[in-house]
């Protein structure tokens, strides 16, 4: 994870959507713990409120769960549901721009298509 | 917790270090005192820590007298560049501070001295100006007063002990909050660690708000340079830069919608505050 103190996007949102692709990348299982609300403000050196508001919405949509005294999990399902909500911003983050992009470089449609069936096959 | 600083000026002959200003700090937070050099901050701190008495107005903590209370004398710690007892080794120092601050973890202390490699056989007097501040932390960090002020606590230090600094400190923090004042010049290295801000400028208070609100008054618009000044007609641009064909202007005001070819960011705290304090024209 990196933090961007410059982005419009602010801090607390790009811990959780941080902690949301370490997930989607498998570097926390489900069922496994994540670092602390200490480990992760001091290893991005953040105010520890900023750290608990990221994680809170982990939390809220349970991608995460809280045992008590122990830590914070990752909950079951979290892979699954993250995946979905991802899927609905892929044509929003991933589409859009690249259909722009192309217009701007004059790519033609049948191109575009050939090098997504490229892409697929590498 | 309560400390409170009513209309408090501190005068120095007719050099007006503080002035006339008043601020309250009530409950566990990490605040940033940012200002340029001699825009009043040490002078503020010593006050806050009862080395100096204010020229005029009171600083009351819980709701008593600051001056002379000695109560409240253990409850506020200034880690400051001026050093206690030059002759002292480090590790008498430990001693005297687990004797005058019922908090104090000398184990704690030991173990910090460690981590940074303080030899605390040493006089604080052979100490290299990097090693004053390391030592200065070490004791900040063991104190847990309910108030503590770290005036330029990275002063000198090599880039390993300021990264170390800021991991213990907010280790700290978040095991056991209290009330932490940081004086810094390096504004981008504490950026993410502050929740509220209080700039000083020319002996007053020119902001004293939450980061996150502090952060939303201004932004970037960058692009062609004809279209960036279109955009900013009639808006509070406080500066701006040329690079090319390309401009960047940066703007106090709400964020309005822009034309795709001009791009919005962010300012940092850092560009924030330059704009700010270098500016005719402040909030």
């Amino acid at each position: 994870m990196k933090l961007d103190f410059e982005s419009q996007t602010p801090i607390f949102l790009q811990v959780s959507r941080g902690l949301e692709d370490e997930i989607l990348s498998g570097i926390y299982q489900e069922e496994e713990q994540i670092p602390s609300i200490t480990e992760l403000s001091a290893a991005y050196k953040i105010n520890p409120a900023t750290a608990l508001k990221g994680i809170n919405l982990l939390v809220d949509s349970n991608i995460i769960y809280k045992k008590r005294g122990i830590g914070m999990f990752v909950a079951p399902g979290a892979l699954q549901k993250l995946k979905e909500k991802r899927q609905e911003e892929f044509f929003q983050q991933y589409i859009l721009p690249l259909v722009q992009e192309s217009k701007r470089l004059s790519i033609e449609p049948e191109k575009l298509y050939e090098w997504i069936e490229r892409g697929l096959s590498e | 917790m309560n400390l409170n600083c009513k209309n408090i000026t501190k005068q120095f002959g007719k050099q007006i270090a503080v002035d006339n200003i008043s601020f309250s700090l009530n409950e566990p937070k990490i605040y940033g005192l940012l200002g340029r050099n001699g825009a009043g901050k040490t002078t503020l701190l010593r006050m806050i820590a009862n080395y100096i008495r204010p020229t005029q107005g009171e600083i009351t903590f819980e709701q008593k007298p600051l001056w002379e209370n000695e109560e409240a004398q253990r409850q506020i710690f200034l880690a400051t560049e001026t050093s206690f007892f030059p002759n002292l080794k480090i590790k008498e120092l430990f001693n005297w501070f687990e004797q005058s601050f019922p908090n104090f973890d000398k184990q704690q202390c030991l173990n910090y001295a460690n981590q940074f490699e303080l030899d605390i056989n040493k006089t604080t007097a052979k100490l290299s100006t990097g090693y004053r501040s390391v030592m200065r932390v070490v004791l900040a960090l063991s104190v847990h007063t309910p108030i503590l002020m770290l005036d330029e606590p990275t002063l000198g230090m090599d880039a390993f002990h300021r990264e170390l600094f800021y991991k213990l400190l907010i280790q700290n923090y978040a095991e056991s909050p209290s009330c932490i004042l940081l004086s810094t010049h390096l504004i981008s290295e504490v950026e993410g660690l502050l929740e509220n801000v209080i700039i000083m400028d020319h002996g007053k208070i020119l902001v004293n708000q939450s980061a996150e609100e502090l952060l939303r008054r201004g932004y970037c618009v960058s692009g062609k340079i004809s279209d960036v000044d279109e955009y900013c007609s009639g808006k509070n641009v406080i500066g701006s830069n040329v690079v090319g064909g390309l401009k960047t202007s940066a703007i106090l005001g709400e964020r309005q919608n822009c034309s795709s070819s001009l791009e919005l960011s962010s300012l940092s705290l850092q560009q924030l505050f330059v704009q700010l304090v270098g500016s005719e024209n402040p909030l």
